[in-house]
């Protein structure tokens, strides 16, 4: 048995699992809802995050989503599955999080952010031909994540699923419940508006 | 090539870096890609953008979400603030009580049994006092040793009854340095925590050879003293604009030198090198936001010996490679402390009563919750509140609102502050602010210097401050309520000052690498010993 067979076998061993798991909690079975929480815990908290820009938020957003979740799981229908479900859950908890408390812009200790406080001290340019060469990782990564939250809502959100969660369109048209083309389009201009933003830096 | 065959093109190249085309479309792509440099161009670019959002560093839940959930739907289901819908199931309410009764036994149990054997493994492990967490542990996350923090905070003790995750091994030290990526706030339940008691009786001793290797590290020692409450102070000793802060930070090789002449606190074998700093800031979520920036960007190590505890619910040590941002250290930590307090002035305005950009009245006295950039600018006042106060006609109004704006800044570091719903107010009603003001004496609303309210002597603690908001009883909402802001002196209403226990920091700033096992922890005698 090759290893792609052996892949697509636990694949479809671990969506059994999944649907059974689901079964259990929707007829109360809260040991297989805790299993459920478990297993996707941690891309629901990475998705509240990136998505309401906070990490110090999204641990409470994320138990928001499985209370959430946990609360309405009579009513879902198997239409879909599971994960789009709570996906769509923790996306909308994260969007409306976010338009609730507004902006709220992170000061970095290490960099000027734009906001004339902390400036870095002059670059010695001699030394530093490429802009690019001064930033570290973090810098870097701390662009892509203000590039990240300067991208509206929608957009934003299929960068996520799909860029950090690895979600394929399909499975994001289900969690977002938007046409496949408009998971293209809008993950197209995303990525054109964040790449303008970070042309310097990459 | 038109614009719109180009927008085609691009959004083809997206989905193609997605490997979602069709067999035609990506047929077409490619016998484009094979002709067209800007396309070839386009895609790398594109294919950075993506790889740059992939390499953003993930965060891992807490190992203690599940009690959490637990928790939050215990208090759910006994105080019924937040009923559940009964529309979850064709059961009704009823069904729905007996089902966030059985979640509550159900997440205990399975969380005992999910951790536990994570926990046994941990606990095995003979000399383990770290813990690390993350995805790529190895790669990612610096040691982080997890104590109790204060019982009065608790924030630090979430994990401490619950099984303990178990260890990564260590990185080498390089791999610290500025790749932490997880945050305070959830590394407090998900680091394997020890408590203090316990990683003292379980850890054994470390090898005479190892203890003597640990012996050429910095150490420091922290003994037990009076709270320190000096002023805040530059890294040149000079006040400054860092003082705008109005905490109590101190920098630390001075801290050492003069405390030890006050005889309030002693620290030993402090390396030249390091920087300490004690911070208090408005609130623990000030706190950990700005602990959580230092995780971002420096190696850290988190340490609450409890003796230290009373004085600061967490001490944190972090590496920097160089002196230069150690200073940048000291300076951004005594920003945070204005400039978190600045983040949630208000919604583009500090309110007056009618300038909520909404189009929506506050109440007289109070600060709207939000969040401005502008806010962050300068360290005078916010720039956005200059600007309002440039659109008063009335000079000695306008100078008012600019008084009332920078006291407030400086005010939400010392002043009194309700956490109401995820975010921050000054006083919840004008009735609060003006039992305030009529004690506030007048020489107070015009400090010497911007930022730097004036020292008032009043009844009670010297130290402690309190913002006073004018809001004079019976000021018609669209007229400004915030017309002028004055420190008084007054007892604190808290012990140990304005802020809570749990909203204090001290900081070890190292320049040098981080040890590479942890050395430096186990080297440092254990609080108490």
């Amino acid at each position: 048995m090759d290893k792609d067979t052996v892949g697509l076998m636990s694949t479809a061993l671990r969506a059994t699992d999944e649907a059974v798991l689901v079964e259990s909690a929707r007829s109360g079975d809260m040991n297989a809802f805790s299993r459920l929480v478990t297993q996707y815990q941690d891309r629901v908290l990475n998705t509240c995050w990136r998505i309401s820009g906070r990490l110090e938020d999204a641990e409470d957003l994320a138990q928001e989503t499985f209370l959430k979740a946990m609360e309405a799981i009579g009513n879902f229908r198997r239409q879909s599955c599971f994960y789009t479900w709570l996906f769509r859950i923790a996306v909308n908890v994260s969007i409306s999080h976010r338009r609730r408390k507004g902006r709220m812009p992170r000061l970095s200790l290490h960099r000027d952010d734009g906001s004339g406080e902390w400036p870095d001290p002059p670059a010695d340019s001699s030394r530093a031909p490429d802009p690019s060469a001064r930033l570290t990782g973090q810098e870097v990564q701390a662009l892509v994540q203000e590039g990240l939250e300067s991208l509206d809502d929608d957009h934003r959100a299929v960068i996520v699923l799909r860029d950090m969660e690895g979600f394929d369109y399909r499975q994001i048209s289900e969690i977002l419940q938007v046409p496949e083309g408009t998971v293209r389009s809008r993950l197209h201009r995303g990525r054109m508006e964040l790449r303008e933003r970070l042309k310097k830096v990459l | 090539m038109s614009d719109d065959r180009r927008r085609e093109l691009e959004a083809q190249l997206s989905a193609y870096l997605d490997d979602e085309l069709g067999l035609d479309e990506r047929r077409e792509v490619e016998a484009r890609l094979a002709v067209d440099e800007g396309a070839r161009e386009l895609l790398k670019e594109l294919r950075a953008t993506v790889e740059a959002v992939r390499g953003l560093p993930r965060a891992r839940a807490s190992e203690n979400l599940v009690e959490s959930l637990r928790a939050r739907m215990e208090r759910q289901s006994l105080l019924e603030s937040r009923p559940v819908s009964a529309r979850a199931t064709g059961g009704g309410r009823s069904y729905l009580k007996w089902m966030a009764a059985a979640a509550i036994v159900g997440l205990t149990v399975a969380s005992g049994y999910l951790m536990w054997p994570l926990a046994r493994e941990h606990f095995n492990r003979p000399g383990q006092q770290y813990a690390m967490r993350g995805e790529h542990k190895s790669e990612v996350e610096p040691p982080v040793l997890g104590l109790r923090d204060s019982a009065e905070s608790g924030d630090f003790d979430r994990s401490a009854d619950a099984p303990a995750a178990a260890p990564s091994p260590t990185p080498p030290a390089d791999h610290y340095l500025g790749r932490g990526v997880a945050r305070e706030s959830a590394e407090d339940s998900r680091d394997g925590v020890l408590s203090d008691t316990r990683r003292r009786s379980e850890a054994p001793a470390a090898p005479a050879a190892e203890r003597r290797q640990d012996d050429k590290q910095p150490t420091v020692v922290a003994r037990k003293g009076r709270m320190v409450t000096s002023r805040v102070e530059s890294q040149s000793g000079a006040e400054d604009d860092a003082a705008l802060a109005g905490a109590k930070t101190q920098r630390v090789d001075e801290f050492a030198r003069r405390d030890r002449v006050a005889g309030d606190k002693t620290v030993e074998g402090l390396a030249s090198k390091t920087t300490v700093l004690e911070a208090t800031f408005a609130s623990a979520a000030h706190r950990r936001e700005a602990v959580g920036r230092l995780q971002d960007e420096y190696a850290f190590r988190r340490i609450a010996p409890a003796e230290e505890a009373g004085e600061a619910a967490a001490a944190l040590e972090v590496w920097v490679p160089d002196e230069e941002s150690a200073r940048r250290v000291v300076k951004g930590v005594q920003q945070s402390l204005s400039s978190g307090d600045v983040l949630v002035i208000g919604d583009g305005l500090v309110s007056n009563g009618a300038a909520k950009p909404d189009g929506g009245t506050a109440p007289a006295g109070m600060v709207a919750e939000g969040a401005s950039h502008e806010h962050r600018k300068g360290t005078d006042w916010p720039a956005s509140v200059g600007e309002e106060a440039k659109s008063i006609s009335d000079p000695s109004k306008a100078e008012a609102v600019r008084r009332g704006a920078r006291n407030l800044v400086y005010g939400l570091s010392g002043g009194r502050w309700e956490e109401q719903s995820g975010g921050y107010g000054a006083y919840r009603s004008s009735a609060d602010a003006a039992s305030l003001t009529s004690s506030a004496p007048a020489a107070a609303a015009s400090p010497a210097r911007p930022n730097q309210p004036a020292e008032v002597p009043g009844p009670g603690a010297a130290t402690a401050r309190r913002l006073a908001v004018n809001t004079p009883a019976g000021q018609p909402a669209t007229a400004p309520a915030l017309l002028g802001a004055g420190w008084h002196a007054a007892p604190s209403t808290r012990p140990g000052g304005l802020a809570s226990a749990d909203s204090r920091l001290r900081i070890y700033v190292h320049v040098g690498s981080a040890p590479a096992s942890g050395p430096a922890a186990e080297s440092r005698p254990a609080a108490g010993e």
